[in-house]
């Protein structure tokens, strides 16, 4: 059994508003609205190393605040921000790239690189043979019914002319027969040895290679977590 | 393992079926066919002296076309044009019998070699032409 060394207990309260200070009503309260400039429109807020925001906006106590930003693939950026009882405060921040980041990019770029020469581009050409042969397959199974058709005629008939005329189309369609049988064999061969082709390369494109990851996890997961509802709210605690 | 197997047995099966078509290469057997190479295709089944209505004697050679010999498609005549050793060629419209064969006859002037050699071949009358030409030797 695996130890139990991450093991969160998470501890959670939830305090009538009326109880708990943070009731709107009567309180010098402002709203404070997060205007941050990421790529991926997602940002947690982590106001005096206690709370935990991840809405645009929220209504916060009056006085100043020291809080740190953060979003998926970006820095954590400071900011300091100061409400005002019953007025808006607008923060507006833009993140920068994290460098870890960046060059998860890169490697990832490096390794879906890697992943379309060993294998999408080998499933590719094998594909395209398989489906050639298909075809020649089919073709030649078609021109197969009509010659055998026509020889069948040539021995039905006592019409000299009629003769001819088989004759010339069996040889024409023999002719074509005899080159879709080939390009059936050829396309067959070269699919049989790209399928190979494609399962060995990998086969060792994953032993050698493995996807680069890139932690979604919040910085600020390990800490307290208020959460408002309608007539409540909840702090999260998460020791361990 | 069992995949593998599975596909090569279905290689070889649609392979199988892709064969060259021998046939096609030796479309020659049918004797309205120009390039007709099969055997001689009438039969020589009698040769008798006897003394025609003139009251000469003459050498019958009597052949016979028979019906496995012929295309499935069975015309009710076929035009033979035939003559016996170098006398007088015939070119007759001769009509199939109840047995589906087509028996012909030529009635030759006696010959002091006492061989006689029937000539028969296919009259083509849109062409008119004379195909696949077969002489067979007999004694009365």
């Amino acid at each position: 059994m695996k130890s139990t060394n991450k093991f969160i207990i998470t501890f959670l309260v939830v305090i009538n508003m009326s109880l708990f200070s943070l009731n709107s009503a009567g309180q010098n309260k402002g709203v404070v609205k997060f205007q941050i400039e990421n790529d991926n429109g997602y940002f947690e807020v982590l106001v005096n190393d206690t709370l935990l925001i991840k809405k645009y906006q929220d209504s916060l106590p009056a006085g100043t605040y020291a809080a740190k930003v953060w979003s998926q693939g970006y820095d954590i950026k400071d900011v300091d921000f100061t409400i005002k009882k019953d007025s808006v405060t607008l923060v507006y921040l833009k993140l920068d790239r994290s460098t870890a980041y960046e060059a998860y990019n890169q490697s990832y770029y490096n390794y879906r690189a890697k992943f379309h020469k060993s294998v999408t581009l080998p499933v590719c050409v094998s594909l395209g043979f398989a489906i050639t042969s298909g075809v020649f397959m089919i073709r030649a199974y078609d021109l197969r019914k009509i010659i055998n058709l026509d020889i069948d005629n040539y021995s039905q008939t006592p019409n000299p002319s009629e003769i001819d005329l088989l004759k010339i189309a069996v040889e024409e369609n023999n002719k074509k027969y005899n080159f879709m049988r080939t390009g059936f064999y050829v396309s067959s061969g070269l699919a049989v040895l790209s399928i190979a082709t494609t399962i060995y390369s990998s086969i060792k494109f994953n032993h050698n290679n493995q996807e680069p990851t890139y932690s979604k996890l919040s910085p600020f997961n390990n800490k307290m977590t208020l959460q408002f509802y309608g007539n409540g709210a909840a702090i999260i605690f998460r020791i361990g | 393992m069992k995949n593998l197997i599975f596909i090569l047995c279905l290689i070889f099966a649609l392979t199988s079926c892709l064969k060259k078509i021998d046939a096609a290469d030796n479309l020659n057997t049918n004797i309205f066919d120009k390039e007709y190479v099969g055997p001689c295709w009438f039969t020589i089944e009698d040769t008798y002296i006897f003394i025609n209505g003139d009251g000469q004697a003459r050498v019958r050679v009597e052949a016979v076309l028979y019906e496995s010999k012929m295309p499935g498609l069975k015309p009710s005549s076929v035009k033979i044009n035939y003559q016996v050793n170098d006398q007088q060629a015939i070119l007759s419209n001769v009509i199939t019998n109840s047995n589906g064969d087509y028996p012909f006859y030529y009635d030759a002037i006696p010959e002091s070699s006492n061989e006689y050699c029937l000539e028969a071949g296919i009259y083509l009358e849109a062409e008119d032409s004379i195909i696949n030409k077969f002489t067979v030797c007999t004694q009365p």
